[in-house]
C-alpha cells in the first residue's frame, strides 16, 4: 500500500521532476563537473578559482535532497553520516542545512560562494544554473 | 515633709541609701543615652553600606552574565539567517523561545548590517530601523525607541557560522530599567530603591519616598523625622549616576537601643525596689534598737515604771547604750524601792503611834491611862517602860503632870521611866511630847468628869424643879377652873380668868423647861408615825390659823406635792407651830406664808412672815437660851425664850434643822427641815 502510493507520488512528481544545480551569479563558471559538485559537498574541495564556495542543504527530510544525496554524491543516508562523523574529527563540518526551499533560494541569491540545488520552477534569473538533473 | 525628714533616722538613712544607689545608675544611663544612638547610627550604616555592595556586585553579577548569554547566543547557526532576512521566521521565533525563559525583563532584536530590525521579540521593532549601528557593547539606561520603557542595550556582533571573519548583523538586548526592582526589597522596616537624581528614575518594589533627595556624594545619609535614608552610587558603567538607597524607619533602628533603654530603666526600678527592701530592713535594723531604748524610756517617764529593761542585742554601741540605760535603771528602781519601803516603815510607825494613842484615849481612868500607855509604849519602843512614882536623877524619866481645873496648877501623877536611855535628842523630844500627851489625857479626863457631873446635876435638878413645880401649879390651875365656873361676880370671874392665863403660861414655860432638860439629858424619846403632810399641815393651821385671823393677817399654806412622812408628829407639829406662833407674834401687817417642798430624803418648811424681822447681829443671839431680842413688841409678847432653842433642839432630833434668815422691817423666814422618814 505505502509502495503504491510511494510509485503513484514519484510518478506525480517526476512528472516536474526537474531539478537544477544553483550558485550564486558570482560563482565564476556556468558550468560544474558532478565530481566536482561531490567535492564541494563533501566539502573535499573549498574553493573554485578564488571564491570561498559555501554549499547549502535541503532539510533531511526533503527528497530533493535525498535525491541529490543518491544521484550525485552516491552515498547513503547512513555512510554519509559516517562520513562526516569521521570529517568532524578534522574540523570540517558538513554543508549548512537550511529551513527551506526558499531559504536556500534566499541563501543562494545573498551569499557570495553559495551553492545549492532547486526545482527547476524555483530558479530565479539573478542566480546561475549550472547543471540540469532528471529524475 | 522636710520636717518629718529630718526627725526620722529612718528617713534620712532610706534616702541615703537611695541616693547612693541610684547615682551610678542614673550616670551609666545618661552615658549610654548619649553614646549608643551615635553607635547604633554608624553601626547601621557599615551594614547599610555592606548590603550595598552586595547589591553591587549582584547587578554586576547580572549584567556579566547578560554579556555572556549574548556572546553564546551569537554562535547559534541559526542567525545566519540574518543573511536572508529571516524569511523562516527561524530567528523570530527562536528569540521569542529566548525570552519567554528569560528570566528578567527585556526584548531581543536581531540586526541586519544595515541596521534594520529583522528579528525582534517587540512586534513594534519589527521592520523598523535601529537608530544607528551598534558601535559600543552597551548603552546606557535611555528610552527605547521600540517602547516607552527605559532601556540599558548590549549589543554583540553576530558572525555568519561559515564564515566566522564575515559580520552579518547584530543581536541587541533591551534590558529594562525596571527590572532593578527585582533587586530592591521591601520589609517591614527597610526599603530600598534605586534612584537617579540626575534623571530622577526611582525603581524599587515598594517607594513611597518617591521625592526628589540630594545627594552629595558617592555615599552618604541624611534624615527625615521618622526615615533614615542611606545612599551609596552603583559602581557598574551600566548604571551609572543611580544609586542605591535604604530608607529604614527610625524606630526599628532605633528598637534595640529603646528595648537596652527600657531594660536600664526596668533594671533601674527593680534595683531601686531592690535597694528599697534592702535598705528598709538595714535601717529597721539600724534604728529598731534606738527606737526600742527611745520607746522603754518614754513609757518609763509616762508610767513611772522603773522595773521595764531594755533588751540590747548583739555588742554594738547601741547594745552598750542600752546596758547603761539598764544599769541607770537598776539604780534607779533599787532606789525607789527602798524610798517606798522607808515611807511604808513610817506610815506603819505612824499608824502604831496613832493606834496607841487611840488606846490611851479610849480610857477613862487615870490608872488605865497609864498603864496602858506603859504597856504600849513598851510594845513600840521594843523596850520596857515603867511608870515610877518617884523621880529618880539615875535613870531616863519623862514626868506626866496636868493642870488642875480650878487652880490650873500642875499636879504630878508620876514619871515614865524608859530603858536603854541611848536615844537622840529627837527622840527624847518624842518621847517627852508622849508624856505631855498623857498628861493631856489625864487632864481631859479630870475635865470630863468635872463637866459631866456639872451638867448632869443641872439637868437633874430642873427636872425636879419642873416636876416639883408643876404640881402646886395643877392645883391652882384645876381650883381655878372650877372657881372659875362657880363665880358669878365678873370682876371676881376676870381675877380668876387672870390666874388661870398666868397659870398655863407658866405650866408651859415649866413644860418648854422640863423639854430642854430632857433633851440635854438625852431622855427625850421618839415616837415615830406615818402622817401625810396634808394632814400635818390641815392640823397645824387649825391650832395656829385662829391666831391670825383673830390679828387680822392672812395664814396662807403653798404646797404642791402629796407624800408620807415617818416622822415624830407630836414634835414636828411643836416646831411648826412654835414657828408660826412667832411669826404671828411678830406681824402687824400682811401675814404668814407656809411653804413646803421636799427632796428623796428631807421635807423643807419655810414660813414667811412680813412682820418686823430680825438684825443680823441679833440673828447671832436668837439661839442662845433664855434669850429674846429688845424691841417695842417685846412688851406685848410675853414668852419664855426657850421656843427657838427648843425647836431647833427638836429639828435636830427629827434628823433636820432650824436656821433664820432676815430683813430687818420686812420680814422674817425659819427654815425648818427634817428628815422624810425618820429611822
Amino acid at each position: 500500500m505505502f509502495k503504491f502510493l510511494f510509485v503513484v507520488l514519484l510518478a506525480f512528481s517526476s512528472l516536474h521532476a526537474e531539478f537544477v544545480v544553483v550558485a550564486n551569479k558570482e560563482f565564476p563558471s556556468d558550468k560544474i563537473e558532478s565530481k566536482e559538485l561531490k567535492k564541494l559537498f563533501l566539502r573535499k574541495q573549498k574553493f573554485v578559482s578564488s571564491l570561498k564556495i559555501v554549499p547549502f542543504n535541503l532539510p533531511k527530510s526533503s527528497e530533493l535532497r535525498s535525491y541529490f544525496e543518491n544521484k550525485i554524491l552516491k552515498m547513503s543516508e547512513s555512510s554519509l553520516k559516517a562520513y562526516w562523523m569521521q570529517r568532524h574529527y578534522d574540523g570540517v563540518r558538513p554543508p549548512k542545512q537550511v529551513s527551506s526551499v526558499s531559504a536556500m533560494k534566499n541563501y543562494v541569491l545573498k551569499v557570495a560562494g553559495a551553492i545549492g540545488y532547486l526545482p527547476r520552477n524555483e530558479v530565479s534569473s539573478e542566480m546561475k544554473i549550472l547543471t540540469v538533473l532528471d529524475r | 515633709m522636710m520636717d518629718w525628714l529630718r526627725s526620722h533616722l529612718y528617713a534620712k538613712l532610706t534616702i541615703f541609701f537611695l541616693f547612693v544607689t541610684l547615682l551610678p545608675m542614673t550616670i551609666i544611663w545618661i552615658i549610654y543615652v548619649s553614646e549608643a544612638k551615635q553607635q547604633i547610627i554608624e553601626e547601621n550604616l557599615r551594614e547599610i553600606r555592606a548590603l550595598s555592595n552586595q547589591i553591587d556586585g549582584s547587578l554586576a553579577e547580572r549584567m556579566n552574565q547578560i554579556k555572556l548569554d549574548l556572546n553564546l547566543l551569537v554562535r547559534y547557526e541559526i542567525f545566519d539567517d540574518v543573511l536572508i532576512g529571516d524569511s523562516d521566521l527561524r530567528i523570530a521565533n527562536f528569540l521569542n523561545d529566548k525570552h519567554e525563559h528569560m528570566l528578567y525583563l527585556g526584548h531581543f532584536h536581531v540586526l541586519n548590517m544595515k541596521g534594520e530590525v529583522i528579528a525582534s521579540t517587540n512586534m513594534h521593532a519589527q521592520g523598523e530601523e535601529f537608530v544607528s549601528l551598534p558601535i559600543q557593547k552597551f548603552y546606557p539606561l535611555e528610552k527605547s525607541k521600540f517602547s516607552n520603557k527605559k532601556t540599558i542595550t548590549f549589543t554583540e556582533p553576530i558572525y555568519s557560522s561559515f564564515d566566522r571573519s564575515e559580520q552579518i548583523g547584530f543581536i541587541a538586548l533591551e534590558y529594562f530599567g525596571s527590572n532593578l526592582i527585582n533587586f530592591s526589597s521591601t520589609e517591614e522596616y527597610t526599603t530600598t530603591f534605586f534612584y537617579n537624581p540626575k534623571t530622577s528614575d526611582v525603581y524599587g518594589k515598594k517607594v513611597s519616598h518617591a521625592k526628589v533627595y540630594e545627594v552629595e556624594d558617592t555615599e552618604g545619609f541624611f534624615f527625615t523625622d521618622d526615615v533614615i535614608f542611606s545612599y551609596q552610587a552603583l559602581k557598574g558603567k551600566e548604571f551609572q549616576g543611580f544609586y542605591f538607597f535604604q530608607a529604614i524607619d527610625k524606630s526599628h533602628i532605633m528598637r534595640f537601643y529603646n528595648q537596652f533603654s527600657n531594660t536600664i530603666l526596668f533594671a533601674m526600678l527593680f534595683g531601686l525596689i531592690l535597694v528599697m527592701i534592702i535598705g528598709a530592713r538595714i535601717v529597721r535594723i539600724i534604728t529598731n534598737p534606738i527606737n526600742e531604748l527611745s520607746t522603754v524610756a518614754q513609757k518609763i517617764g509616762e508610767d513611772q515604771d522603773y522595773s521595764i529593761r531594755v533588751s540590747p542585742k548583739g555588742n554594738d554601741e547601741i547594745a552598750i547604750l542600752g546596758g547603761t540605760l539598764n544599769g541607770l535603771l537598776e539604780k534607779v528602781q533599787t532606789m525607789i524601792e527602798q524610798t517606798q519601803e522607808e515611807s511604808e516603815e513610817r506610815l506603819r510607825t505612824l499608824t502604831q503611834l496613832i493606834y496607841i494613842f487611840n488606846s490611851i484615849m479610849h480610857q477613862s481612868s487615870q490608872e488605865d491611862v497609864l498603864e496602858v500607855a506603859r504597856e504600849k509604849l513598851g510594845e513600840f519602843l521594843d523596850a520596857p517602860v515603867h511608870i515610877d512614882s518617884q523621880k529618880d536623877d539615875e535613870s531616863f524619866q519623862e514626868a506626866i503632870s496636868y493642870a488642875d481645873i480650878h487652880t490650873q496648877k500642875k499636879i504630878n501623877c508620876g514619871y515614865m521611866r524608859f530603858e536603854n536611855i541611848e536615844r537622840s535628842d529627837l527622840e527624847k523630844q518624842f518621847l517627852e511630847s508622849i508624856a505631855t500627851m498623857v498628861g493631856l489625857q489625864i487632864e481631859r479626863l479630870h475635865l470630863m468628869k468635872e463637866a459631866t457631873s456639872a451638867s448632869e446635876a443641872k439637868s437633874m435638878f430642873i427636872s425636879n424643879m419642873s416636876h416639883e413645880l408643876r404640881t402646886p401649879l395643877n392645883a391652882i390651875l384645876g381650883f381655878s377652873q372650877i372657881l372659875d365656873k362657880k363665880m358669878e361676880n365678873e370682876k371676881q370671874k376676870k381675877m380668876i380668868s387672870n390666874i388661870l392665863t398666868a397659870g398655863t403660861h407658866l405650866l408651859s414655860l415649866i413644860n418648854d423647861i422640863l423639854d430642854i432638860a430632857k433633851i440635854e439629858a438625852g431622855k427625850i424619846d421618839i415616837h415615830v408615825d406615818q402622817i401625810t403632810i396634808n394632814a400635818l399641815l390641815d392640823e397645824v393651821e387649825v391650832l395656829t390659823s385662829k391666831l391670825a385671823t383673830e390679828k387680822g393677817l392672812y395664814f396662807k399654806v403653798e404646797n404642791d406635792s402629796s407624800f408620807t412622812m415617818k416622822t415624830d408628829v407630836k414634835f414636828l407639829k411643836q416646831i411648826l407651830v412654835n414657828q408660826l406662833s412667832n411669826a404671828i407674834k411678830f406681824t402687824q401687817e400682811g401675814g404668814v406664808t407656809v411653804k413646803v417642798s421636799c427632796d428623796d430624803s428631807r421635807v423643807y418648811f419655810d414660813i414667811v412672815d412680813t412682820g418686823i424681822g430680825i438684825s443680823e447681829e441679833n440673828l447671832q443671839k436668837l439661839f442662845n437660851e433664855f434669850t429674846q431680842i429688845d424691841n417695842e413688841l417685846q412688851n406685848q409678847n410675853k414668852g419664855t425664850g426657850l421656843g427657838l432653842v427648843l425647836s431647833r433642839n427638836l429639828a435636830r432630833e427629827l434628823g433636820g434643822d432650824l436656821t433664820l434668815s432676815s430683813v430687818e422691817g420686812e420680814g422674817s423666814v425659819a427654815h425648818v427641815c427634817v428628815a422624810k422618814e425618820l429611822i
